[in-house]
């Protein structure tokens, strides 16, 4: 009999043991999490300890820092360069060979099946290739909506300049064989909600430091890129010209392997904000690491 | 005299149809169309097997069931419900010949002498235990013992937006071949039937038979630990019924409690329901003049007002009975117009009553209630009459019976939280095996002898 006991106990007790892993509650929030109406709420500042600069226990065992070369790292900040005749980027057109089919407009703004093929968002979207990016608060980043399309916090991840690092469930590959590029389309914003001060639409520009992680066996190798984007509109409410959408070629023999992403900017020059002693923010709307295997 | 080769093949029948049900209560695939498929295929061997033994008076019986399930079926596979919810066609062709076989196959179960229902009952909790080991494990490895409690008002982010439900109301399920988010509801649907393996622990002696024994203890086991590690307001509420339901039918089954009280309980019961169902009807009315008064009187009284108005299960009863006879409800509401004219404001309400108006409309109920009250009527004479075991009697009682007390409060018709897609509790696999359940009961012969025998004892006694 109390051999049956143990037979019967011993697998309700691994079963038991794997519980409390939680893997599903990793990221859970109460409510109405960044959906304040207040702005000053709404910044995402988490970063993964592991890759996170202001912990001194973090994982970072390599770091290596360069700016971008327009033309060799064929570097773009706009869909269209001529948005009028919807002539595409150049560099951006040699990147991605869908650019002329595909649609960067706001009526094609919106996570919708029957926009695949349509918009670029939709079809371009990560959730598409790799289901984990559906998961989490930064899948906002990743669900196919470019566009703020009146859903204002909602639709979008605000950052300041400290910005945010995550680490990917699972870790990209870069193939030599195909063009893997990494591209973000955002808005550059003040508190428009603080009525001390006039709305204002003006032109800022700072630097934009994209990282990326590599999981090594002892931590992890930070490759950064930096570009200095100048006469972004700021405060320009919504039009699907006013956005910025920025890219650039990742070579595979500097980034191989990507397990994790950070978002950070500086050297921030806008009169405005300093005139009032406002906040500086940039707003989200989606990201996109094209002809990656994730694994 | 059967030859050894006869005999081989009506044993592979027998394997045959333990395989498929072992498929069916496991949901492998969760694909109506293969159990549909399967159980036709296994309906046309049973039934050539078995046709001599029919008896002609039993297979009229049957019939008079198995009309109105096929009328049912049919208005549910037409109605405006299963038009727009994305059913495929070859199912929607298959599903009136799929629930009537699924019935006629248990009728033919029972007069295929190598068919053993005790095993048949092995087989199916096994199954079902397996399923729901695999996703309570899996739901436990995601989150945590009793987080229903815990995160009842967390949220998590899915493609870019806030969970439509808390973490607290979520679970991860087995559907085809991978885990998907459901409501917990459904979880514990299947977490409530197979609880109901521990009945028949009351009846089999474990010296005996202690293999058995372990097995349904074991299935029983993991139904409770399912049950008690995701509570919910709601799964407290129908995991007490389920509970007081096995305890009746084993009370009932031990001759603790006389069939004729649990009669006139069952009497009370449906008049004081019937009464609160009229009330609750006329309410729920918009359109009728005469009912103004009664409304206003019942808004009026908090007590009421709370009980037919005011809280959140009666908005959706509410919903599914306004406009009844209406030439929507006649034959089932149209899926799409539920979000766009009702917003948050309507969805399913978990109980079978309900939600079949909504899915097949008022014909379809109507012919689904004919089939529960044959079913249940004849489940009664089986209980008392039949010549099986008590232990199988009181496993085939409880396990229709469990399914049932569940579908009443808690089932959730759209259990898939980011997948969408909706899931009717006659397509659900426990369902399907009562309509299997009720088939078997039908079988006249033993009922029909046992009745016999007690007409000669009463002569004898006449005589002396």
């Amino acid at each position: 009999m109390r051999k049956i006991k143990l037979k019967l106990l011993l697998p309700l007790v691994g079963l038991l043991s794997v519980t409390s892993c939680g893997y599903g509650l990793n990221e859970i929030y109460k409510g109405n999490a960044y959906n304040s109406p207040v702005f000053d709420e709404n910044y995402y500042r988490i970063w993964n300890k592991d890759i996170d600069p202001s912990n001194s226990d973090n994982k970072i065992v390599g770091y290596q820092s360069r700016r971008l070369d327009v033309e060799r790292d064929l570097v773009f900040t706009n869909y269209y360069s001529d948005l009028t005749n919807k002539v595409v980027n150049p560099y951006f057109s040699l990147l991605e060979e869908k650019a002329d089919e595909l649609a960067y407009t706001k009526d094609y703004a919106d996570n919708k099946e029957e926009l695949i093929g349509v918009g670029y968002g939709p079809t371009m979207k990560m959730s598409r290739f790799e289901e984990s990016f559906k998961y989490g608060y930064l899948s906002k980043l990743f669900d196919g909506q470019m566009f703020c399309n009146g859903n204002f916090q909602l639709a979008r991840v605000q950052i300041d300049e400290n910005g945010f690092g995550t680490l990917f469930d699972k870790e990209g590959v870069l193939n030599e064989e195909e063009s893997p590029y990494f591209a973000l389309n955002f808005k550059s914003s003040v508190d428009y909600t603080n009525l001390d001060h006039p709305v204002k639409s003006h032109l800022s520009s700072f630097d934009l430091k994209i990282s990326f992680y590599l999981r090594t066996t002892d931590g992890f190798r930070r490759q950064t890129y930096v570009h200095s984007l100048s006469d972004i509109p700021t405060n320009f409410g919504e039009g699907y010209g006013i956005y910025t959408f920025f890219g650039f070629r990742l070579n595979p023999s500097e980034v191989s392997r990507i397990q994790g992403i950070s978002i950070e900017y500086e050297n921030v020059n806008d009169e405005y904000t300093k005139n009032y002693g406002l906040d500086h923010s940039l707003m989200l709307y989606e990201m996109f690491l094209v002809d990656i295997n994730w694994n | 005299m059967e030859t050894k080769k006869f005999k081989g093949i009506k044993e592979v029948l027998a394997f045959l149809i333990l395989e498929i049900f072992a498929f069916v209560s496991f949901s492998l695939g969760n694909s109506f169309i293969f159990y549909s498929l399967l159980v036709l295929v296994l309906t046309v061997l049973l039934f050539i097997f078995t046709r001599k033994q029919i008896v002609k008076e039993g297979i009229s019986s049957f019939a008079i069931f198995a009309i109105p399930l096929f009328a049912f079926s049919l208005l549910t596979t037409l109605s405006n419900f299963t038009n727009d919810s994305g059913l495929d066609v070859f199912s929607r062709i298959l599903m009136p010949i799929s629930l009537t076989c699924f019935a006629f196959s248990g009728y033919l179960s029972s007069y295929y002498s190598e068919f053993k229902l005790s095993t048949f009952f092995l087989v199916v909790y096994s199954t079902l235990a397996l399923l729901v080991i695999l996703s309570f494990g899996y739901t436990m490895i995601q989150y945590t013992p009793f987080y229903t409690i815990e995160h009842a008002s967390s949220y998590i982010y899915y493609d870019g937006k806030p969970s439509p439900l808390p973490i607290g109301q979520m679970a991860y399920f087995l559907v085809g071949f991978r885990f998907v988010e459901v409501d917990v509801s459904y979880l514990s649907y299947y977490a409530s039937v197979l609880f109901s393996a521990v009945i028949p622990l009351f009846f089999i002696k474990y010296k005996e038979n202690k293999k058995k024994f372990i097995i349904f203890a074991v299935c029983g086991l993991i139904g409770a630990i399912t049950l008690i590690f995701t509570p919910t307001k709601f799964s407290l509420i129908s995991s007490f019924l389920v509970l007081l339901t096995s305890l009746i039918i084993v009370l009932l089954g031990k001759s603790v409690i006389k069939g004729k009280w649990i009669k006139i309980a069952f009497i009370v019961f449906i008049s004081i329901f019937s009464i609160l169902f009229i009330l609750l009807f006329i309410n729920a009315q918009t359109d009728l003049g005469f009912a103004k008064p009664l409304q206003d009187f019942i808004a009026g009284n908090e007590l009421l007002n709370r009980l037919f108005n005011a809280n959140g299960l009666v908005v959706n009863y509410n919903f599914a009975l306004n406009g009844l006879f209406s030439n929507v409800k006649l034959f089932g509401f149209p899926i799409d117009s539920f979000n766009s004219l009702y917003g948050d404001n309507a969805s399913f309400s978990g109980s079978w009553i309900f939600d079949i108006i909504l899915t097949s409309g008022l014909f379809g109920v109507f012919f689904f209630v004919i089939v529960l009250i044959l079913g249940v009527n004849q489940l009664v004479k089986y209980y008392k009459l039949s010549n099986d075991s008590i232990e199988e009697k009181v496993m085939l009682v409880g396990y229709i019976f469990v399914t049932f007390v569940f579908l009443t409060f808690d089932y959730p018709s759209s259990p898939y939280i980011y997948y969408g897609g909706y899931m009717p509790l006659y397509l659900t696999t426990p369902f399907l095996i009562c309509l299997f359940l009720f088939g078997y009961v039908f079988k006249q012969n033993s009922i029909k002898n046992a009745a016999k025998t007690e007409y000669f004892e009463e002569n004898t006694e006449v005589t002396i």
